[in-house]
């Protein structure tokens, strides 16, 4: 799992990895960038990165969301939703996602925004089926509670 | 990735498992998601036999722009 600045930017924006999982964190810019992570639960780390180069880091808690910035330019941001299992990811550009490899069994699917909140439902898959979920964001649902982790301040 | 296509993104978690099977077996081996751009499938071991192994899809859509939607998540001009 790599987080990288290029041009400037996170890239993702935002990313799903696991608790002990490597992540890469690069600086394709070779100008000077910190990697400032302000998580509530997991051990937070301030790094500078000069030059062209990668450093690793990993989290020990589950957390959702871990808030990436830097000081250098303001308006790079990103955000990492640490799980204790694989079953999560970033929908695509086009809204869409999948969760495979799951048993089956009941589940509770929590859908996070940035400043929209987070919504949930449940849902129900059986042996090799494929459920569909689908979560719609309202502009009255920003600022809502968000119960993977700490409530957003909106900008 | 465009600007405006960061601000459409949203994780989506299983963040609840009422069957107790769904934790179990498999497992122990090296995460290697990568967790972005609609890929949500990580290979943390066989969790569960490829037999009965279940998917969920969906979408995430959005209606009406939230606060700040608009401002705050562009790259600022620099001043001439």
């Amino acid at each position: 799992m790599t987080l990288d600045q290029d041009g400037c930017r996170y890239t993702p924006h935002i990313l799903a990895i696991q608790v002990g999982q490597s992540l890469e964190i690069k600086n394709s810019d070779g100008i000077l960038h910190n990697i400032n992570t302000q998580p509530a639960v997991n051990r937070g780390f301030n790094i500078s990165q000069p030059v062209v180069m990668e450093t690793s880091r990993e989290f020990s808690q589950p957390e959702v969301m871990i808030p990436v910035k830097c000081d250098v330019h303001g308006w790079m941001e990103a955000f990492i939703g640490v799980q204790s299992h694989p079953y999560a990811g970033v929908s695509g550009t086009d809204g869409s996602f999948s969760l495979a490899d799951l048993p089956p069994g009941e589940y509770e699917i929590e859908a996070w925004h940035e400043l929209y909140g987070t919504q949930s439902q449940t849902v129900t898959v059986g042996v090799k089926e494929t459920a569909e979920v689908s979560f719609t964001f309202s502009s009255d649902m920003a600022g809502n509670h968000v119960p993977l982790g700490e409530p957003l301040v909106l900008r | 990735m465009d600007l405006s296509l960061r601000q459409i993104l949203a994780l989506v978690v299983v963040s609840g498992i009422s069957v107790a099977t769904a934790c179990g077996g498999g497992g122990g081996g090296e995460p290697t998601d990568d967790g972005a751009d609609g890929d949500a499938t990580a290979a943390a071991g066989p969790a569960v036999s490829p037999d009965s192994a279940a998917m969920i899809t969906g979408t995430v859509s959005f209606e009406g722009a939230a606060p700040g939607w608009e401002t705050g998540l562009s790259r600022p001009r620099r001043r001439r």
